[in-house]
């Protein structure tokens, strides 16, 4: 059953938070969400030793194993939804979900990886991205938001899966 | 991580997840019955119709049902009630199928709707 937009409906619209293991995807959501964010970070196991690289990321000791969301209401009765993804390679089955219906998409790069961390091929599109994603590992620090800094952001409207 | 202190500790914490599993919720259904799909950001509301006699709601039916009293995205009433995704879609698929909700319209190309980058835009310039 569909209805048509009442005056009490919010607008909603989502943009995906998107970028390689590390980089700060979380970091992002929970710096500029109104809410609290639902994470679903856990605790990384010996069983990651040697499929998710931290070695620029001595500090990580919890990783992204669904996805972040977060949440910005704008008086206009807009609610923007911001979803990150999970940066590892065997979570991006989750990315077709989510990149659905998005209109756009931020793609954080660490550019202290350089040049492994191609910026070309991680701004140029989607498919540059997940290319690219293993070898854009991070020194974001967890609780630090050096988004302008440390890492780059596309913004890339119209972006679909 | 749940501390685990003392006597009171009891195997049925919230490291051991829920004792009524996902699968059990949703009666092994993993889709929704009515073939609907739901984005996660589509906008659902309890219409006033009421409840079929021959429907035996669960209490999460229920739970879900008084969230949406109010149009409200589908994440936030998964957010809410502490479901996975998957089990909240097929519980709603059967409030959808009886009538008792709704799902409002969504835009089908919503990054060509000019209104909504615009309000967005806007937005983001404001925060």
């Amino acid at each position: 059953m569909a209805l048509n937009h009442s005056d009490g409906a919010p607008s909603t619209a989502k943009i995906l938070i998107s970028g390689g293991f590390g980089v700060g995807k979380t970091t992002l959501v929970g710096a500029i969400s109104e809410i609290r964010p639902l994470r679903t970070e856990e605790p990384m196991s010996d069983r990651s030793v040697g499929i998710d690289d931290t070695r620029r990321v001595g500090a990580k000791t919890t990783t992204t194993v669904a996805m972040d969301f977060g949440r910005i209401s704008f008086p206009s009765r807009l609610v923007l939804y911001l979803f990150g993804t999970p940066g590892q390679e065997r979570f991006w089955f989750m990315w077709d979900e989510l990149s659905i219906g998005a209109i756009g998409a931020v793609v954080l790069a660490d550019t202290s990886g350089w040049p492994t961390a191609s910026p070309r091929s991680t701004t140029s599109s989607t498919t540059g991205c997940r290319s690219s994603s293993r070898s854009t590992a991070s020194t974001a620090r967890p609780g630090s938001t050096r988004m302008t800094s440390g890492s780059r952001s596309a913004w890339a409207p119209g972006y679909r899966s | 991580m749940t501390r685990h202190d003392g006597p009171e500790d009891r195997w049925f914490d919230r490291d051991a997840g829920p004792v009524v599993r996902p699968y059990a919720l949703t009666m092994g259904r993993t889709l929704p019955s009515g073939g609907e799909s739901f984005d996660l950001i589509d906008v659902v509301v309890a219409t006033s119709g009421r409840m079929p006699e021959h429907f035996r709601p669960g209490p999460e039916h229920r739970r879900l049902l008084s969230l949406c009293r109010r149009p409200t995205p589908i994440v936030d009433l998964t957010s809410e009630i502490d479901l996975p995704l998957g089990v909240v879609r097929v519980l709603l698929g059967d409030l959808i199928s009886e009538g008792l909700v709704g799902v409002l319209a969504t835009q089908k190309q919503p990054a060509t709707d000019q209104r909504l980058l615009r309000m967005v835009l806007d937005g983001l310039e404001s925060l």
